[in-house]
């Protein structure tokens, strides 16, 4: 069988097909964070309340609610929707290793903290769509500020009304275990009042 | 059986339309070839990552941009399909392992013996997967080792055993007749740089080596 087709038409017919094909893979590209049902809010939207706080449970052999977890560590999770106002999250920080990280709902980590950042026994941090707070200066402020306080207060600046919290609490051995579940225990998230934003200031 | 296709060609070449339907045939098979080429090189960027997105040392990948905001298209599309939630990779790292030193597929039906240097952060965690990121079903529940817990030599190396059955020392259980996935994950990055984490991190993770095989 032979193509009865001149080269430079064969040429120009397998540019075309490319070029097409780039354009259909950048949209998989893009269009993949939005519609993928795989991501962890998807994840975890059946299994979990907006605005409450879960503690993850992991067995092996079992559907973990976020793949690749550490056998490890314990983990809590907080889906936020700020449409109705500001959120507070209240946890124990009570070693360097603890740590709290909120997520865009696309997994985007844009704020971090750690009990290796602030020398504080616990935090509360109320989560506000608030453009005018500089994360960044926050967090200098977190690793400025001196001695050990007994709860730290920070506010964090969200970029979308909607996001996850996700608490890490590494299990050093096995021992430990039971003491770090109590602990995580302790961490609770819900949104906050009409009076308590009256009462607090903010 | 050529005859009867030369005898179809023909009917087809003399029917009116038959133009028509050959551009109509060409366009489809153009859409066709479209589709399959972005897809397939969407997918496999996706799964496997590239240069630009990954960084290779020895038997571990690390995506270079995990959990970062404004990280690149490709990480994100990644992330999204794994359903993980990194921590921003100045503060973390996260390794992955599909195949040992030699190149082979990690395979539940052999024993592997992990030897590695000091790493340079606050805490590491080794533990082993399947390869959709679920932990493995076994009798122990020792699917993972920490910093904490790992037995270390004099000079701070250690050896980690992956095997079926107990081994002395720091032993993971591995299960099962499917391909596993090992993640080490890094909290508390001591090096700030790239090129410092290149040097203090990447040259100290474990080697992989096969042993016995059942």
């Amino acid at each position: 069988m032979s193509l009865n087709i001149p080269i430079s038409q064969l040429l120009y017919k397998i540019a075309t097909i490319s070029v097409f094909g780039a354009a259909v893979h950048i949209c998989i590209i893009l269009i993949m964070p939005h519609v993928s049902k795989g991501n962890a809010w998807s994840r975890l939207e059946d299994s979990t309340k907006l605005n409450e706080l879960a503690i993850l449970t992991q067995a092996p052999g079992r559907p973990s609610p976020l793949t690749f977890m550490a056998p490890d560590v314990s983990y809590a999770i907080c889906r936020y929707d700020l449409s109705n106002g500001p959120l507070q999250l209240r946890a124990p920080l009570p070693n360097d290793l603890w740590s709290i990280a909120l997520y865009t709902p696309h997994g985007e980590n844009y704020y971090l903290i750690s009990g290796r950042h602030v020398q504080s026994k616990a935090v509360n941090l109320l989560v506000v769509v608030d453009r005018t707070i500089d994360n960044e200066k926050q967090e200098e402020q977190n690793l400025g500020a001196a001695g050990k306080t007994e709860l730290r207060e920070i506010t964090v600046s969200a970029p979308a009304k909607t996001g996850m919290i996700l608490i890490r609490a590494p299990v050093p051995k096995p021992a430990f275990a039971a003491e770090v579940s109590a602990l995580l225990k302790q961490a609770f998230c819900r949104p906050v009042t009409f009076d308590q934003q009256a009462a607090t200031g903010r | 059986m050529k005859s009867r296709f030369i005898y179809l060609k023909n009917r087809i070449r003399r029917y009116r339309h038959a133009p028509l339907l050959a551009f109509a045939g060409r366009i489809v098979l153009f859409i066709l070839g479209g589709i399959t080429i972005g897809s397939v090189s969407a997918w496999y960027m996706i799964e496997n990552g590239s240069a630009l997105t990954t960084s290779q040392s020895g038997s571990w990948q690390l995506w270079i941009h995990d959990g970062d905001v404004g990280a690149d298209p490709y990480t994100l599309a990644h992330m999204s399909r794994k359903g993980r939630l990194p921590i921003t990779s100045s503060n973390a790292l996260y390794f992955a392992a599909t195949h040992d030193s030699e190149g082979e597929k990690i395979a539940a039906d052999c024993d592997y013996a992990l030897d590695g240097k000091p790493l340079a952060s606050d805490w590491w965690s080794l533990a082993v997967y399947s390869p959709d990121g679920r932990h493995i079903k076994n009798n122990s529940a020792r699917s993972s080792i920490n910093s904490s817990s790992a037995l270390r030599y004099e000079n701070g190396s250690y050896t980690i055993h992956l095997a079926r059955r107990a081994r002395p020392g720091n032993w993971i259980e591995i299960a099962g007749e499917n391909d596993l996935t090992l993640m080490l994950r890094l909290y508390g990055i001591h090096a700030s740089k790239n090129a410092q984490r290149s040097n203090s991190i990447e040259q100290n993770l474990p080697i992989i080596r096969r042993q016995d095989c059942h």
